[in-house]
Order: C-alpha cells, then sequence, then structure tokens
C-alpha cells in the first residue's frame, strides 16, 4: 500500500561528506544517507503517525490526542487526521511552541487544536496522557515515541521499522550487502528503533545511537539518557531516565527540541546493557557545525536533531577501514530550524 | 524563409525576415541596406537583402500542430527567439549544443536519473485525493477523481530543483565553475544554492532588495547553502530588475558563468530545455495513470507563474488531444484592478528578458508592476509555449484572486492534511469552477507544485486563524 507520505524512501550516497571524511591518503568510510527529511510533513513522524490514525479509525475512535516536543509528531498527526478526517488535539509545551513556533502554525493550519502546557516535551506528554484518560471511548492516545506502556512500544517500532526494511533492500541494490555501520540520534529513540530494528539479528551491523550532550555532558544542562541515565519507571514503562537522587525527573536540555526527552524506549535500554547497540553524545555547539558542514556541502538541511547523528561522524570515520559503509538516519529536515540557526549565530561574537 | 540569426555565410537565396516588434515599434517601419557579406576577391557573393516589415498586434499564425516546438530558431509560433545582446549569442548556441548533445549521451542521462531518484526523491507519488473528490461531488455523488501530482514532495519541496539539479550538471559538462540566478521569494534562490552545494560549484543570487527585507529567513537560508546573495535596488527592486541583473552579470562573465535560469522564460535554448528537465513531471503521470486506473487523464491542471511547472506537466500530452490542458493564472487584487499577474489574460505580445511572448505592459511598452500574494506567481512574462498554446487553442487558461487562493490552501490543508504552496492553490481554487462541469469519473490531475510550509504565516494573518 503506498501511503501518501512516499514510500521506498531514498537513500543517498553522499559523495562529498565522503570526501569530507576521506583522511590524506584518500581513504575512509562510503557514507549514506537515508532521506526520511523527503517525508512528506519532513520527517520519520508520518510513517507512525498515519499509521495509528488509520488504527485510531479502524477501532472507531473519534479524537486523537498527542503530544509533541519539536512539533514534527503534532504535525504529522495532524496530517494523518486531517486525512481521516479525525479530531485532533496535540499538547505542547509553551517553551517548544515558542522554539517551533512554525510547527505550531501548521499544525492550527491542518485543523488540529493545539493546546499550550506549561513546560516542555515531558509535561506536555503527562498532559496528553490525563486527557486521554479522560474519555477512553472516544479518543485515543497517539504515542509518537517508542517509550511508555506496551502495546506503544513495539507499535511505534514495527510502524517506523520500514525504514530499516528499506535500507536492506537498498544497501543490496546499490552494493550487493548490508550496512557496517548505521547511526541514528536519539530522543525517546523512534527513528533509531525504526532503522536498527531490521538489523539486530545481524550482528555484523554495528548500531550507534547518538543522544544530545546539550551545552557538555559533564553539566546539567543535557538530554543524554542512555549515557547518564538510572533505571526507574517514566510515562508507563521502565526504562533508563534522567532522575535526581529522590527520583524527580530531571528537566532535559537540548538544542535539538525532539531530543529534549529525560526517558527513553525501553528496548533502546535492553539494547545498551546486552551491548547490542553503542550510544554516544555530541553537543549543540557539535550539532549546529554538521548542521551548516551538510547544507554547504550536500545542500541538504538537516533537522537539528539528525545534525546531532551527523556530527558523530566527526569521531566515528578516522576510526573506520576504508569504503566502510555507514548509513545516518537523515531523520528529518531542518527547515524548522533555520530561525534557531540564524539566532545563533546573530549571538555568536563577529570572527 | 528565414536567414539564420548567426548566419556568416554567403547565401545565394534572397530573403525577407519578418521580425515582430515590441508595442512601442509598432508605429514605425525599419528598411535596413543592402548588406554585403565578407566575401573571398575571387569569388561572386550575391547580396542579401532585409526587409522589416509591421506584422498586426494581433494576427495570429496558425502554425501547424505537428511543427517542432520550438523550431530551430526558438519559436514557438511567433513566440521565443533570441532577443539578447550579442555578447550572449555564442553563450546560447553554446548551451543548446551542449544540451542536444547531452540527450543521447547516457552517462549523463544515468547521472541525472540516479541524482533525481537519491537526491531529489523522485518518482513523486500520483496521489488520490479521497477527501477532495468527496468534497466536489454533486448531491448525486457523482463528480470527478482528483488526483495530485506530488511535486511539494521533492528535496527543497518544490518542482524547481528538477530544472536545477539537471542545469548545474549541464553547467559542470560545460566546464563552467560559476553559477548566477536570479530569485524572487527566494524558492528558485534556494534550489539553485542546493544544487551548487552539492556540485560545488560557486553561487551568485541576484535578488530584489525589497524581496530580501521581506524574506530574511530565505536569504539566510541560501547563505547557509554557502550562496552569495547580491542585493538588487534599481527599478522596483523585485524580480523583474533581479533578473536584468542576472542578465548583466551574465554578459559580462559569459566565460566562466552558466545562469541557471529558473522557468520556461528567457532567450533560447531555455524555454526548450527548462521544460525538457520538468517533463519528467508528465512522464512519470503517463505511466502512473496507466498503472491507476489503465488511462490518460481527462484533465491537467496547473498554476502558472513563468510557466515551468505548467510545461513538465502539459508536455507529455500536447499530443494527445483529448487531454485537457488548463493553466491558472494569479488575478491578484482582481482583473479589473489593475493588481494582479495574469499576463495571458490581461498581457500583449511584446519582447521580456530575451525572448517575444505575452506580457504586462503599459501603452509606452514599459513592464506594469505584477501583484500576486504568491510571490512565484508574480512575474508579469510567462513562457513563450504558454503563449503560443493559448493562441493555437491547445491550452485554456484562466486566472484565480488571491482571496480564492487562500481559500483553497485552507481546504486541502483541511481535506487531505497536505498544505500546499501559495501558487498551486491557485490551481486548485480553480476546482471550485472546473469541478461542476465535469462528467462523472472524469480523472483530473492537478500538479501539486510546492509545499506551503514556506506560506504559512502569511496564510495566517490573511485567514485569521
Amino acid at each position: 500500500m503506498r501511503l501518501i507520505d512516499q514510500t521506498d524512501e531514498n537513500f543517498l550516497r553522499t559523495e562529498n561528506s565522503g570526501d569530507h571524511y576521506k583522511n590524506c591518503n584518500g581513504q575512509g568510510p562510503d557514507i549514506y544517507l537515508k532521506r526520511e527529511d523527503l517525508n512528506h510533513t519532513g520527517a520519520h513522524k508520518i510513517n507512525n503517525a498515519i499509521a495509528q490514525v488509520m488504527l485510531a479509525k479502524r477501532i472507531g475512535r473519534k479524537n486523537v490526542v498527542a503530544a509533541t516536543g519539536a512539533g514534527q509528531h503534532g504535525v504529522a498527526t495532524a496530517a494523518a487526521c486531517a486525512k481521516l478526517s479525525l479530531d485532533c488535539t496535540i499538547f505542547m509545551g509553551n517553551v517548544d511552541m515558542e522554539r517551533q513556533s512554525s510547527n505550531v502554525l501548521l499544525m492550527k493550519l491542518l485543523g488540529a487544536q493545539v493546546k499550550q502546557v506549561e513546560g516542555t516535551f515531558k509535561d506536555a506528554t503527562s498532559d496528553a496522557i490525563r486527557a486521554w484518560v479522560e474519555d477512553l471511548d472516544n479518543s485515543l492516545l497517539l504515542g509518537g515515541h517508542s517509550s511508555r506502556a506496551p502495546p506503544c512500544p513495539a507499535m511505534v517500532r514495527e510502524f517506523q521499522s520500514v525504514i530499516g526494511k528499506e535500507t536492506r533492500k537498498q544497501a543490496l541494490e546499490k552494493w550487493g550487502g548490508k550496512p557496517d555501520v548505521i547511526v541514528a540520534c536519539v530522543g525517546s529513540g523512534s527513528n533509531a528503533l525504526g532503522i536498527f530494528h531490521e538489523f539486530v539479528r545481524d550482528e555484523d551491523v554495528r548500531l550507534i545511537g547518538v543522544e544530545a550532550a546539550g551545552t557538555g555532558i559533564d553539566g546539567a544542562k543535557h538530554s543524554a539518557t542512555l549515557a547518564k541515565g538510572e533505571v526507574g519507571v517514566y510515562h508507563g514503562a521502565m526504562s533508563y531516565l534522567l532522575q535526581d537522587d529522590e527520583g524527580q525527573i530531571i528537566c532535559p536540555h537540548s538544542i535539538g527540541v525532539g531530543l529534549e526527552y529525560p526517558g527513553v524506549s525501553p528496548e533502546l535500554s535492553f539494547l545498551k546493557d546486552i551491548r547490542r547497540a553503542e550510544f554516544h553524545t555530541v553537543t549543540d555547539k557539535e550539532a549546529l557545525e554538521a548542521y551548516s558542514l551538510l547544507c554547504r556541502i550536500e545542500g541538504i538541511v538537516p533537522a537539528l536533531e539528525a545534525a546531532h547523528a551527523l556530527a558523530y561522524l566527526d569521531k566515528l570515520c578516522p576510526t573506520l577501514p576504508d569504503g566502510s559503509k555507514v548509513v545516518v538516519n537523515c531523520s528529518g529536515r531542518g527547515d524548522k530550524d533555520v530561525a534557531t540557526v540564524f539566532q545563533y549565530e546573530q549571538e555568536q561574537p563577529p570572527q | 524563409m528565414a536567414l539564420s540569426s548567426s548566419s556568416s555565410a554567403a547565401s545565394s537565396t534572397a530573403c525577407r525576415t519578418q521580425t515582430y516588434l515590441p508595442l512601442h515599434l509598432r508605429s514605425h517601419s525599419l528598411q535596413l541596406n543592402r548588406v554585403r557579406p565578407f566575401c573571398p576577391s575571387n569569388s561572386r557573393c550575391p547580396p542579401i537583402v532585409c526587409t522589416v516589415t509591421k506584422m498586426a498586434a494581433t494576427a495570429v499564425e496558425k502554425e501547424p500542430e505537428t511543427a517542432a516546438r520550438p523550431d530551430s530558431f526558438g519559436r514557438f509560433g511567433k513566440f521565443g527567439g533570441k532577443y539578447v545582446p550579442e555578447t550572449l549569442m555564442y553563450a546560447l548556441t553554446e548551451l543548446e549544443a551542449a544540451f542536444n548533445a547531452l540527450a543521447s549521451d547516457h552517462e549523463f542521462q544515468k547521472e541525472l536519473d540516479g541524482i533525481l531518484r537519491d537526491y531529489v526523491g523522485r518518482e513523486t507519488p500520483l496521489y488520490f485525493a479521497e477527501r477532495l473528490t468527496e468534497h466536489y461531488k454533486n448531491p448525486d455523488g457523482k463528480g470527478p477523481h482528483i488526483y495530485l501530482k506530488r511535486e511539494d514532495l521533492n528535496h527543497t519541496g518544490a518542482h524547481k530543483i528538477n530544472n536545477a539539479v539537471a542545469q548545474a550538471l549541464l553547467a559542470k559538462r560545460l566546464g563552467k565553475k560559476r553559477i548566477i540566478a536570479e530569485t524572487g521569494a527566494g524558492q528558485h534562490g534556494v534550489a539553485t544554492a542546493t544544487v551548487c552545494a552539492r556540485f560545488g560549484l560557486q553561487c551568485v543570487i541576484y535578488m530584489g532588495a525589497q524581496d530580501m527585507q521581506r524574506q530574511e529567513l530565505n536569504v539566510f537560508r541560501m547563505r547557509l547553502l554557502g550562496a552569495e546573495v547580491r542585493p538588487v535596488h534599481s527599478g522596483t527592486a523585485t524580480l523583474k530588475d533581479a533578473t536584468s541583473e542576472a542578465i548583466r552579470d551574465w554578459v559580462t562573465n559569459v566565460e566562466s558563468t552558466h545562469y541557471i535560469l529558473g522557468s520556461v522564460a528567457g532567450p533560447h535554448p531555455y524555454p526548450m530545455m527548462v521544460r525538457e528537465f520538468h517533463a519528467v513531471i508528465g512522464k512519470e503521470i503517463r505511466k502512473q495513470a496507466l498503472e491507476k486506473w489503465g488511462g490518460k487523464p481527462d484533465v491537467l491542471v496547473a498554476c502558472v507563474g513563468g510557466g515551468s511547472n505548467a510545461m513538465g506537466l502539459f508536455h507529455e500530452f500536447v499530443d494527445d488531444k483529448e487531454v485537457r490542458l488548463i493553466g491558472i493564472e494569479a488575478a491578484g487584487f482582481g482583473l479589473d484592478s489593475g493588481k494582479h499577474a495574469a499576463t495571458l489574460t490581461k498581457g500583449e505580445v511584446g519582447v521580456l528578458h530575451g525572448a517575444m511572448s505575452y506580457l504586462l505592459q503599459d501603452e509606452d511598452g514599459q513592464i506594469v508592476e505584477p501583484h500576486s500574494i504568491s510571490a512565484g506567481l508574480d512575474y508579469p512574462g510567462v513562457g513563450p509555449e504558454h503563449s503560443f498554446l493559448k493562441d493555437i487553442g491547445r491550452a485554456e487558461y484562466y486566472s484565480i484572486t488571491d482571496e480564492e487562493a487562500l481559500e483553497a490552501f485552507k481546504r486541502l490543508s483541511r481535506l487531505e492534511g497536505i498544505i500546499p504552496a501559495l501558487e498551486t492553490s491557485h490551481a486548485l481554487a480553480y476546482l471550485e469552477k472546473l469541478c461542476p462541469t465535469l462528467p462523472d469519473g472524469t480523472k483530473l490531475v492537478l500538479n501539486c507544485s510546492g509545499r506551503g510550509d514556506k506560506d504559512v504565516q502569511t496564510a495566517i494573518n490573511h485567514l485569521k486563524l
């Protein structure tokens, strides 16, 4: 079935990026981008949103409720609800509404009701769950990320796993093999699981998740749940989460608003513990540099979230043998972040 | 028989050259003296005689519909041509030769196909708009089936990139290291800067100073992508002035520089070349229509500014007489307000930016400043091939106001969860008038030429949501 978001998503070999990371002998990995940024609404979020809204309609729900951080899940949900004529209510933190104001406008245009919540994504999520509980007969909570109570984690992963399935098929077509390394940014983990899941049993494929180190991993302002968190229960699931000594949630930070979540998918927590996947972190500054780099050398404007995965290439590529096939999930486009990057550059001292 | 405009060889045939004059020269008839070509002294060279004669502006030459489009002089009937300074003639000839050579170059085609697939994101879907179709059903439940060609899903969000990547590849083949372009709101500028980043070419974008102020974020985008954005202060400091400045730059730097023209306007070979690069839209539709319903579209609808997305849609089907071709221009505040961009409806024939076509001009032949809420349709000219298709009655052209376009913008967002560009919204708005006239089950394909994220603020301000 061909969805409005366009399946058979494209897969780009980035010649210029590959050249950028070559060493002085001209050796280095071949870098491929999985172009989830080309999806309708500009990110991988729609893969899950359209499927869950179809499910909601199938089970007779009239209203869909969701929470959104950067707004991508909100926009995707609003678009899917418009298409399938369901009512749509999106909860969004006031801090996020200011940072991603263009997405707020998109949601309203698509006919969604946007409810402002004091705080950020984690607070919007709590309010969305409360709203759902108040009207279980008519509404469905549309989980955009792969944490929360079952069946959410497995369901979201399954709907996003089309990314990995396509990657396998395209890799076979392009170079007759599998990827050697797969890299994805990790907020709650939906895009990462979407691309990892297909290859979890392929032990020769290295899986790397990149979280947000914010202003620095040793400071208080980051969102590196798997790097710095401890196990606890949050939003219905046991997983790693950023909590203080008393078990209270620590407010996360990242310039990539979609990565700003104190929890993470329970499945990614499991993959970390059994060492099937590795998790690293990248700072705001490194992500911003990667954003500008991809613009300049490939003419692709990545989302700041995806820019975290791209930034990790700086550390990763020098360690890889010549000709390694690296696939980076370009999980979203960065038009929504242009204003943020613009402001950041204005605030820099003149050079 | 007409002389080649760059002929230098002696010809033994005397001829009459007919030139179609801009409005303000029509009261004069020009006579040229006999021209003697250079001949070696030991040969006999007959004289070549040229006279310029006045032609009635409204006279329409009915070209046979099987004639080449364009002919070898770059003309579509009387439209098109190469009205440029002598310094540009060689560059245009070189460009045309390169384009013709590459048409049969398998390596180039393979490279371009790979980029269109993996970088641009083609093939774009032909999407059955179920709720929009339902919306236009009459009380008996009858109405056309509406399909959207999703050019909004392309990388950079519009059809513009189809042409930009192909021209950048062509420029590289020609050994050019520098690209220039003009832009109005910034969409073509962003597309050009994008492909220059991709192919490692130096990029200079000319933009009206007024437009730069209105589109600060787009200017920043182009700079992020590595382009230099040069403000143009002359005239009204908008698109037409930026185009003129870009042409001046090209005249000065023609050896090192390729000019990526963003539409099917300009001197030959641009209208033909840009059309060919966008023709992939129509080709995909033919294939997809066959897969989906085993036939061809009955009606094709597209918005028309310069005309590139419409030509990309129409071209494949021009010779299929049973396929109706409809182009929608911008009526701005209304056709009678004087504030619109409805060139084919209200314009007259003249020469602008190197080509003969319809254009919005006053009685002195000065360009009339157009208006549309959508920057991409805000152009006083139109591609010469559209002028031709209008005159021979092959395509129909109508217009839609700003207000109607805004309503259509909101309608598609709410019914299908797709936010169209304001340009595309003009085509969508015409469905209100068109659908009630169509038989049940008519297959209508509308080119969704771009996404509307860039227009959200404008729309919200006007719609007061």
